[in-house]
Parts: C-alpha cells; sequence; structure tokens
C-alpha cells in the first residue's frame, strides 16, 4: 500500500514537472500574445508575477522532495502543489477578466496570493486526510530558507500590483 | 408679454478703478423677440448679457425676467430662474469635458426636477442640430461648429423663456458661423423662441429683428428689421 | 441616466492619477486605523488575561534564569528545559508563606524529530494540584487527565480524539485549551507520568541527562491565602532557598513590566495613527484644493446652468465621498490580510502577549476605522469644497 502512495506521490510529482515545463514554454509563446489584447498595465503585472509564483515551488526554488519514511510526502510538498496552483489561478484571472470586471480579478488574485503565505503559516488551516499544506519546522530546510521567502516576495509584489489595479478599475470601471 | 426689462441700468466695478461697465441702459424685450447686439470687446455687452442671466448685479436700476425682478433674490431662487427661464450660452466651449454630449445636454435638467422624457427631448434637439451622431461622444471628439450647436440644444432642453447668447460665432469659420446663425434664426422664426445675442462679429447683423450697439457701456439701437 | 453621483464619478475619472492617490492615501488611513486599533485591543487584551488569569501569585523557578529569560518563556518563549534542584517542592511547602494552592510544572522541549514535527515545549502539570491549566481548558474527553494524555494549546493544529507523537510516544489528545495570549498557546500538556516517560525517552534519545539532579519540576506555582502579600512570600523564599539555586518571582512583576512596554507600544502605535492621519489630512486637503482651482470653468458652468451653491457643494462632496469609499473599503481589505501575518509576528517581535480580538470586535473596529477614514477624507476637502462654493459665478466664468 505504501510503496502503490510512494509511485502515486512520484508520478504526480513528474505531471507537476512536465506541468511546469510545458507551462514554461506555452507562456514564452503566448505571453506576448495575451498582453497585447490586455490594456490594464496591473493585470500585465500579475499574468508576468502569477507565472513565476507558480514556477518557484518546483522549478525556481524547489521544495524538499525527500519523502518520509513511511513513503509519504512531506507537508511542504503539498505546499509546493497548493502555491503552484495559486500561481496558475492568478494567470488565468489575469485574462480571463482582461477585457471586463478586472477589478474582480485583481480582488481574487489578492486572496491566492495571500493565501500562499497564510496556509504554509498554518494561519488558515488547509488540510486534507494524510496531506497539510505546511512548512518544515527545520529553519534550513529549502522551502522555509528558500521557497517560502521567494513566495513571500512574489505574493507581496502580486498583492501590491492587484490593490494598484483594483485602484484603478474603481476609477475607470471598465471604460 | 414682456420676458426681459432692464430700467436704468448702471454697473460699476470697482476692482482698480472704478469702471462704467454699464450707463443706464434700458431695454425691453418681448417674447418671440430676436435682439442683437454689436460692439468692440469691452464695450460692456457681455457685462449685460451676465446681468441678465443673474450671473452679475446690477450697481443700480431693476432688471425684471419673465415679470420677476432679480434684485434681492436668493442663491438659490436665482439659481432655479437661471434653471427654468434662461438658455444661457457663455462664449467658448463650457461644458463638462468627461460627460458626453448628450449628458451635457441633458445636465440642465437634471440640476432641478424636470419631468418627462428628458433623453428623448435630448435626441431630437441633437437630431434637430445634426449631431445626434455626436451623441454618445465626448467634447473632445467634436468640432467646435458641433459644440456650439450641442450648447445650444442644451440651452434648449429646459424650454426657457430666453435665450441668451455670448459671442456664440467666436473662433468658428464662417460656414459654422452661419450655420449657427441659420438655428437662432430658424428657432426665432419657425419656434417663436426669445434671443438676446451679442456679438461683435458684424455677421450678426444680418440676423435679428432688433439691432442695437454698443458703446462704453451705453446701448444704442441700430436698426429694426 | 445622469446623476449628480455620475458627474461626481466622473470627475473621478478625469484624473485617474490623481484620484488614485487620493484613493490610495485613504486606504492607507483606514487600513492603519483599523490594524492599530486590533494590535492595541489585542495586546491590552493580553495582558489583561496575563493578569487576571495567570493564576499564581509566586512563580519559583531555577535561579540561574534571569528574569527576562523567564519571562520570554512564560510569554512567549522557545521550547526550553529547565530543573529546579531536588527537594525544591519540599523546601517551599515547609515555608510559613500562607500558601492556599502549590502545583509544580516540569518543562520538557521535544525534538524536532522530522521535518514536519511540531517544536513545541511540553509541559508535566500535576493534574490534581494545578490551579493554571484548568481554567483555560476548554473542553476534555474525561475528568481527569490520564497517562498519555495531553492537552494541547490553542495554536496546536490538531484536535480532541487526535493522537500526537512526541519522543516516538503516541499521545491521545484529552483537550485543548482556550486562546491564552501566552506561551501556553503553543504548549502540550501532560501528567506527571507521561513527562517522567517522555524526559526518560528524551535522555535515552539523545543520549544525554537533562539535568544533574533527580527532580523534574521546572517551575513551582504559588497561590496564596487572602491577605498574604505575593512580594513579601516572593522575598522570604528568595531570603530562605536563594542560595539553594532557587529564586522565586510574583508575577505582578510581570505585569507591571508588560505594562510598561505595552504602554510604550501602545503609545508608539497612537502617535503613528496620529501622524498617518495629520498627513491624510493634509494630502487629501491640497490634493483637493488643486482639483478644484482646476475645474473652477466647470463649477461655474454648472451654476449658469442652475446649480445652486449647495448643490455644487454636494457634487464635490460626494467625490470626497466615492473616493474616501473607495479607500476605507480597501483600507479594510488591507487590514483584514494584515492582521493575521501581524498576529503570527507580533509575538516574536515584541515579546508581548498578543490576544487576538473578537471577530466582533474586529468587525466593529473595521467599520469604525472606515467610517472615520470617510470622515477624515470629507473633513479635508470641506475647507476647499466650501470656499468654491462660495466663489462667484462671474469669477468661476473669468476664463471664458
Amino acid at each position: 500500500m505504501t510503496e502503490k502512495r510512494a509511485e502515486f506521490h512520484v508520478k504526480a510529482l513528474l505531471i507537476i514537472r512536465h506541468f511546469c515545463a510545458l507551462e514554461i514554454f506555452a507562456k514564452v509563446c503566448i505571453i506576448e500574445l495575451i498582453m497585447r489584447n490586455m490594456r490594464n498595465i496591473f493585470l500585465k503585472m500579475n499574468l508576468a508575477l502569477g507565472f513565476v509564483l507558480a514556477s518557484i515551488p518546483f522549478v525556481l526554488y524547489p521544495v524538499c522532495e525527500n519523502l518520509k519514511p513511511d513513503g509519504t510526502h512531506m507537508n511542504c510538498f503539498y505546499t509546493g502543489i497548493f502555491v503552484t496552483a495559486m500561481g496558475i489561478i492568478v494567470v488565468i484571472l489575469s485574462f480571463a477578466f482582461a477585457k471586463k470586471f478586472s477589478g474582480m480579478a485583481f480582488v481574487l488574485a489578492i486572496i491566492a496570493a495571500a493565501l500562499t503565505w497564510l496556509a504554509p503559516n498554518g494561519i488558515v488551516n488547509i488540510a486534507g486526510e494524510n496531506w497539510k499544506i505546511a512548512l518544515c519546522s527545520v529553519s534550513s530546510h529549502a522551502c522555509v530558507a528558500d521557497t517560502m521567502p521567494k513566495v513571500a516576495l512574489i505574493a507581496s509584489a502580486i498583492i501590491v500590483s492587484s490593490f494598484a489595479g483594483l485602484i484603478l478599475a474603481l476609477i475607470k470601471g471598465d471604460r | 408679454m414682456k420676458i426681459l426689462r432692464f430700467e436704468n441700468i448702471t454697473k460699476i466695478f470697482n476692482s482698480r478703478s472704478s469702471l462704467k461697465a454699464l450707463d443706464n441702459i434700458t431695454l425691453e424685450i418681448e417674447s418671440g423677440d430676436f435682439v442683437n447686439i454689436i460692439g468692440r470687446s469691452g464695450s460692456g455687452k457681455s457685462t449685460l448679457l451676465k446681468i441678465s442671466a443673474g450671473i452679475l448685479t446690477p450697481t443700480s436700476g431693476e432688471i425684471e425676467l419673465d415679470g420677476e425682478n432679480l434684485a434681492n433674490k436668493s442663491d438659490s431662487e436665482l439659481s432655479r430662474i437661471r434653471n427654468y427661464k434662461i438658455g444661457f450660452i457663455p462664449q467658448g466651449a463650457s461644458v463638462l469635458p468627461n460627460l458626453t454630449i448628450i449628458e451635457n445636454v441633458i445636465l440642465p435638467a437634471i440640476l432641478w426636477e424636470h419631468g418627462g422624457d428628458i433623453t428623448g427631448y435630448a435626441m431630437i434637439l441633437l437630431e434637430k442640430f445634426g449631431i445626434a451622431n455626436l451623441a454618445n461622444s465626448y467634447p473632445s471628439e467634436v468640432s467646435g461648429g458641433e459644440l456650439r450647436r450641442a450648447l445650444i440644444a442644451r440651452a434648449l432642453i429646459n424650454h426657457p423663456k430666453i435665450i441668451l447668447a455670448d459671442e456664440p460665432t467666436s473662433n468658428l469659420d464662417s460656414e459654422s458661423s452661419q450655420n449657427i446663425l441659420q438655428i437662432f434664426s430658424r428657432l426665432n422664426s419657425q419656434e417663436n423662441v426669445t434671443l438676446l445675442l451679442v456679438s461683435h462679429d458684424l455677421d450678426t447683423l444680418k440676423f435679428g429683428k432688433r439691432v442695437f450697439e454698443m458703446n462704453d457701456g451705453i446701448l444704442t439701437q441700430k436698426s429694426v428689421l | 441616466m445622469l446623476s449628480i453621483s455620475k458627474i461626481a464619478k466622473r470627475n473621478i475619472q478625469r484624473k485617474p492619477l490623481r484620484s488614485f492617490c487620493l484613493i490610495l492615501t485613504v486606504m492607507l488611513l483606514s487600513s492603519f486605523v483599523f490594524i492599530g486599533s486590533v494590535l492595541n485591543v489585542s495586546l491590552s487584551d493580553g495582558a489583561v488575561s496575563l493578569a487576571n488569569r495567570l493564576g499564581a501569585d509566586v512563580m519559583i523557578v531555577p535561579s540561574s534564569y534571569r528574569f527576562s529569560q523567564v519571562e520570554g518563556i512564560i510569554l512567549t518563549g522557545k521550547p526550553s528545559s529547565f530543573y529546579l534542584p531536588d527537594n525544591a517542592l519540599e523546601e517551599v511547602q515547609k515555608l510559613d508563606l500562607g500558601i492556599e494552592k502549590i502545583s509544580p510544572q516540569t518543562f520538557l522541549a521535544s525534538f524536532k524529530m522530522s521535518c514536519c514535527s511540531y517544536p513545541v515545549q511540553l509541559i508535566g502539570i500535576d493534574y490534581d494540584s494545578d490551579f493554571i491549566i484548568k481554567h483555560w481548558l476548554g473542553k476534555i474527553l474525561s475528568q481527569k487527565l490520564r497517562e498519555g494524555e495531553l492537552i494541547i494549546g490553542n495554536n496546536i493544529a490538531s484536535d480532541v480524539g487526535e493522537y500526537l507523537r512526541f519522543f516516538g510516544q503516541d499521545l491521545k489528545v484529552a483537550g485543548k485549551l482556550e486562546k491564552t495570549g501566552m506561551a501556553f498557546d503553543s504548549s502540550v500538556f501532560v501528567d506527571r507520568a507521561t513527562i517522567e516517560k517522555l524526559a526518560y525517552e528524551s535522555e535515552r534519545i539523545s543520549a544525554k541527562r537533562l539535568h544533574d539532579s533527580s527532580s523534574r519540576n521546572s517551575v513551582i506555582m504559588l497561590k496564596l491565602k487572602s491577605g498574604h502579600d505575593p512580594e513579601a512570600a516572593a522575598m522570604e523564599i528568595n531570603r530562605v532557598l536563594g542560595s539553594r539555586g532557587i529564586q522565586a518571582i510574583f508575577s505582578k512583576s510581570f505585569v507591571n513590566n508588560m505594562s510598561q512596554s505595552l504602554v510604550f507600544v501602545s503609545r508608539a502605535i497612537t502617535l503613528s495613527l496620529a501622524v498617518i492621519w495629520f498627513l491624510a489630512v493634509i494630502i487629501i486637503g491640497l490634493l483637493f484644493a488643486l482639483s478644484i482651482s482646476e475645474r473652477r470653468l466647470e463649477m461655474g458652468t454648472l451654476r449658469y446652468l442652475g446649480a445652486t451653491r449647495a448643490k455644487l457643494t454636494r457634487i464635490m462632496l460626494s467625490e470626497v465621498l466615492m473616493i474616501s469609499s473607495y479607500g476605507a473599503i480597501l483600507g479594510i481589505f488591507l487590514g483584514a490580510l494584515v492582521i493575521p501575518v501581524i498576529n503570527s509576528r507580533v509575538i516574536e517581535a515584541l515579546r508581548l502577549p498578543f490576544l487576538l480580538s473578537s471577530i466582533q470586535f474586529m468587525i466593529s473596529a473595521a467599520i469604525i476605522s472606515g467610517a472615520f477614514a470617510i470622515l477624515t477624507g470629507m473633513l479635508a476637502a470641506l475647507i476647499p469644497v466650501l470656499r468654491a462654493g462660495r466663489v462667484e459665478i462671474n469669477d468661476m466664468l473669468s476664463e471664458v
């Protein structure tokens, strides 16, 4: 059972890695195309920052990928998936609301970015059976030392950019 | 029926040195009249128009608009009179740049409670002046002549007793000027709109039932057409 | 359909950068007021809670620990293991201090066993004599804390009925404490027998003795009968047992010391708020005055079209209201994001007990902060708006 689970997790990791590689390729190809259709500079910034955020946990500053003695992944692995998912959400929001309701895109981007800090630090509890969004307790571990500081930095940048975009959206409406 | 009556109106500006802008002016304008006052710049004609609109108060003399004496009126009463009874077209492009042409036209109608289909009437006016296609454009997107026509539509939106127009053809090319003056002429002849127009443009002499000349604050009648 | 509020909205759109600065100013003001008020009240609640519910009049700790170290351990401290000399409990009991209740506690820091285990303070309590922890107990499975069971602090991410593993032992969560605002929030409590077992395991795993003596008592909590002075009792203990490596601290000294820090922090927050408020008033007032002076002709237009002074003032105030409301709402949103971060970081940074206010208080604080920011915006713009309303129409049209 444990072996099967470990096998599943290894496959999941491979899929995530492939996705990240594909994501980079796809983004490089279409980013310019999308941005040309986006008048709002803050949506453009969110698009780029969301892409960076999604790439941090498994590409730029990977979380620790060692398995626990029981063959399951450590919490930081799930945190990595969560951060990647939030990054993708920010990216999707950026072009899904490019034409209308950009204010909504910014509010949701702020929430997604904030969750990448709040959930791993245990302020918002996101957990399921045998998994939990959390960080390693050892400060020298990759997720604490490398990944999270960068995630916090990019998430803060998304929050700042989204607040600026939100103010502009309130001023201009969808004009 | 008398719409506007000036009696011995004198206006002295006391800013730096005492300047007599209007000197003992007496004038009566009947309903359906078209009065044209010409004069060079600084002769006092704009002052006369502003006094007619209750924007300035005379130093002495009496002014009556549609039977109401404008002296000693409160700000609210004067504002109501300006809104209901006067269609004022000032010199230049006096519009709210962030409102569309149609919004600028209906602006006077929302400042006080006016019933009816305001937007519909505004569209009728814009169509009448040939700028219905510009209803949703912003003032910066239209020409000077088109904007001036929009100002005339705005002046008419509340069915005023009198239209006061200050240099309505200034800064316009001759074709646009003629177009504007013809609109005034048509409004007066076909719809019996009362008009008081001041200008330094001699082309306006061809229009109007009565023409006056303003010279150093003194008003003299030139002709009756 | 055109309306007064639509005109105001269009005026805001006209100068996006200026409107942006105005909204940003109100937003920062609103968020600072919100965060500042929650911070102030949470710190004050933490102090009151500590004073009211610490429970012990006198705490006895090893004399090798400085006051600030003990304070740090009790309020915010990192997991630590320290022990009193042998027979300390018995010797204190022998003294005529007017003791009503006495209860020892054993401190044991958990190991960072694996990547994601919790580094927590394990505290062994004598459940029968305890008069501290029971106060904070929200719910418990059984009447008594049994061997192999534990009570967890409020910050421990687990719940009653679950199992936590320490030093290779699976312990069942029998109860969870209410939020205390002190180090208790991230501590785990077990009975005497269990802590002995865990200490043994700790020594076995680390192959190192925790302490030279056989004592397993780290702190002794004393509650005195009414009429007995805690300070005098602490002095008596220090006089008699000071040479034995024991020191007594009367609890009020914690609160006194903390109060000074609290007053300082509170004053700093209030002063910052005052400075931010003053700056906001200046910025909003100046930007609005500038905006109004640029729009003299438009205001003149509105006036000759029939707008009264009052209506003109209303249009301008609607604009300020709109800008201030946007800023206030965004500020509260920002505050709501920042407060949880502060909650987790302030304890470390300030070393003060922090009891995050109730959700009801936070909602009230958010509403009041928003209203305050809106009022500030309105107040700051009031002078230029009223002055503009007084200008004669002819002067407004002077550019015509």
